[in-house]
């Protein structure tokens, strides 16, 4: 008697996450190295009699589209984005985290840094450090960096940053701030092109998420209007047999 | 409903990002100004289901958890150092740094600001002091019978003196650098002052290593360049309305539950 309801509040909690998931990408339409991220949801089938079957939404999963985003130049030579895949290595307090988001500064020290001060690792998991006068920086596609320094003109190379690729993107886990845990030991890209100047936009697409989240709060009413039915057609039920037995 | 509180992060972050791209339009001709850039990251996850838990005996694990992210934060508004265009003004106490280097100013409580604006004008004394007063350091005194003042791309300043046929050495502009200028604070009045991210400054004659020179007669203007900051501010506005849609869509969706029967 109480499965209808149940099955129809299993689909409600599962629109629940798949709208905090469409609030999250529009939230971050303007986070540099964003990738938006999908719901997929999943049936559970229950049967307590060999009659009755019961099919429960589960919300099964989040899905990150790994798309490239479009680039944007700013004019900074120390931004950098990835074109193709690839994650830039992260030192963080909680080790080594990996990242899209190639907004990078240097610290006091002349150590290449992250906007939010994590120093940015090499291919060697090496901390990437300028000397005091270093001017006229240029990073090249495959992430060497050379800038001049002293006098004369002469170019040194200051290091080389690192894109790193994953076999299974989808396993990278995000913690925040742009950040993403690996399970695996992800190895250089062969193939990423960085390019200097620039940083990578969000992929989210803002009339893709609108329409999504008219889709969902449709189905949200939707569903509570069967839910209303549900409940009427009980009460008439419970009426009637009254009727019947009294 | 976490989507509220989600939508409500990305109206304040785009909120800042408009509040940082006005600011930048309304510097466009002030000299030596520096355009920002409001940059965000995401916020923390919350794990409804974690990836790569056991889903069955066998030791299949869940390819991909189950993770709502809780929206967005603004992280820093970073200063970009481009190069401004120079712009000849004639006023031979203009000066403009071409490449690395600032202005050292003395504050009169006794502190050094930095500045890339470097529209100087002398004092009662003869001294080249900022359009508010603050003089420039080392300091530089214009003698009362100087005919005309010369400043050498190195920042040597000479003066043509009345009645004497060789120049007259008054001293030299001397710059100063950061390893990361990015990191000096904006305190207003176009002036930057050091901080623990920007490092201590290296000073040095202009046109030496590691440092610009100065083109007397001219002066920085603002790197702001007006196409992208309008191309950015409508982007910033599409975004807020869109974060005022999900909030309006979630409570539809609350109003939606509370008139359950």
């Amino acid at each position: 008697m109480q499965g209808a309801s149940l099955v129809l509040t299993s689909y409600q909690d599962s629109l629940h996450a798949a709208m905090d998931v469409i609030a999250n990408n529009v939230a971050n339409l303007n986070t540099t190295g964003f990738k938006r991220e999908t719901v997929a949801f999943d049936s559970y089938l229950v049967q307590p009699t060999p009659k009755d079957s019961f099919e429960f939404v589960l919300d099964e999963g989040t899905y990150r589209d790994i798309a490239q985003g479009s680039f944007i130049t700013t004019g900074n030579p120390l931004d950098v984005a990835i074109q193709g895949s690839g994650y830039f290595p992260v030192q963080t307090d909680a080790g080594v985290r990996y990242t899209r988001s190639g907004s990078f500064q240097l610290d006091f020290e002349g150590n290449l840094v992250t906007s939010s001060g994590e120093k940015v690792l090499d291919g060697g998991n090496q901390v990437i450090n300028f000397p005091s006068d270093a001017r006229d920086i240029l990073i090249g596609g495959d992430g060497t960096i050379s800038a001049k320094s002293g006098a004369g003109s002469a170019v040194t190379e200051v290091g080389r940053l690192a894109a790193f690729e994953f076999k299974d993107e989808q396993a990278l886990v995000s913690v925040g701030s742009g950040f993403y845990r690996a399970v695996e030991s992800p190895e250089v890209s062969e193939t990423a092109q960085l390019m200097q100047g620039a940083v990578e936009q969000s992929n989210v697409k803002g009339i893709e998420e609108m329409t999504r989240m008219i889709e969902v709060s449709r189905a949200y009413q939707r569903v509570a209007r069967l839910l209303e039915t549900e409940q009427q057609r009980q009460a008439s039920a419970i009426k009637r047999l009254g009727k019947i037995t009294g | 409903m976490r989507a509220l509180s989600i939508g409500a992060t990305g109206m304040q972050a785009q909120q800042l990002n408009v509040e940082v791209i006005s600011n930048n339009i309304a510097n466009i001709s002030t000299t030596g100004f520096k355009r920002s850039r409001a940059e965000f990251q995401d916020m923390l996850y919350e794990n409804l289901r974690r990836v790569g838990s056991p889903t069955s005996d066998n030791g299949t694990l869940l390819p991909s958890g189950l993770q709502v992210g809780l929206g967005v934060r603004p992280v820093a508004t970073y200063r970009i150092n481009e190069q401004g265009n120079v712009s000849v003004t004639d006023n031979e106490y203009d000066v403009a740094v071409n490449g690395r280097g600032f202005f050292q100013i003395d504050l009169p409580d006794g502190t050094t600001a930095y500045t890339r604006a470097g529209s100087f004008q002398l004092d009662e004394d003869g001294q080249l002091v900022t359009p508010d007063g603050y003089p420039l350091s080392p300091a530089i005194t214009i003698p009362a019978n100087a005919l005309s003042v010369s400043i050498s791309t190195a920042g040597e300043v000479t003066a043509e003196i009345d009645g004497a046929t060789a120049l007259q050495s008054l001293g030299s502009i001397e710059l100063a650098s950061f390893i990361n200028p990015a990191g000096l604070v904006a305190i207003g009045d176009n002036f930057l002052t050091e901080t623990a991210a920007s490092g201590s400054p290296t000073t040095g004659a202009p046109a030496s290593a590691g440092f610009g020179t100065v083109i007397q007669g001219s002066v920085e203007v603002s790197n702001v360049d007006v196409v992208t900051e309008i191309t950015n501010l409508i982007t910033a506005q599409r975004a807020y309305e869109m974060n005022s849609r999900v909030i309006k869509a979630a409570d539809e969706m609350l109003s939606t539950v509370s008139q359950l029967r």
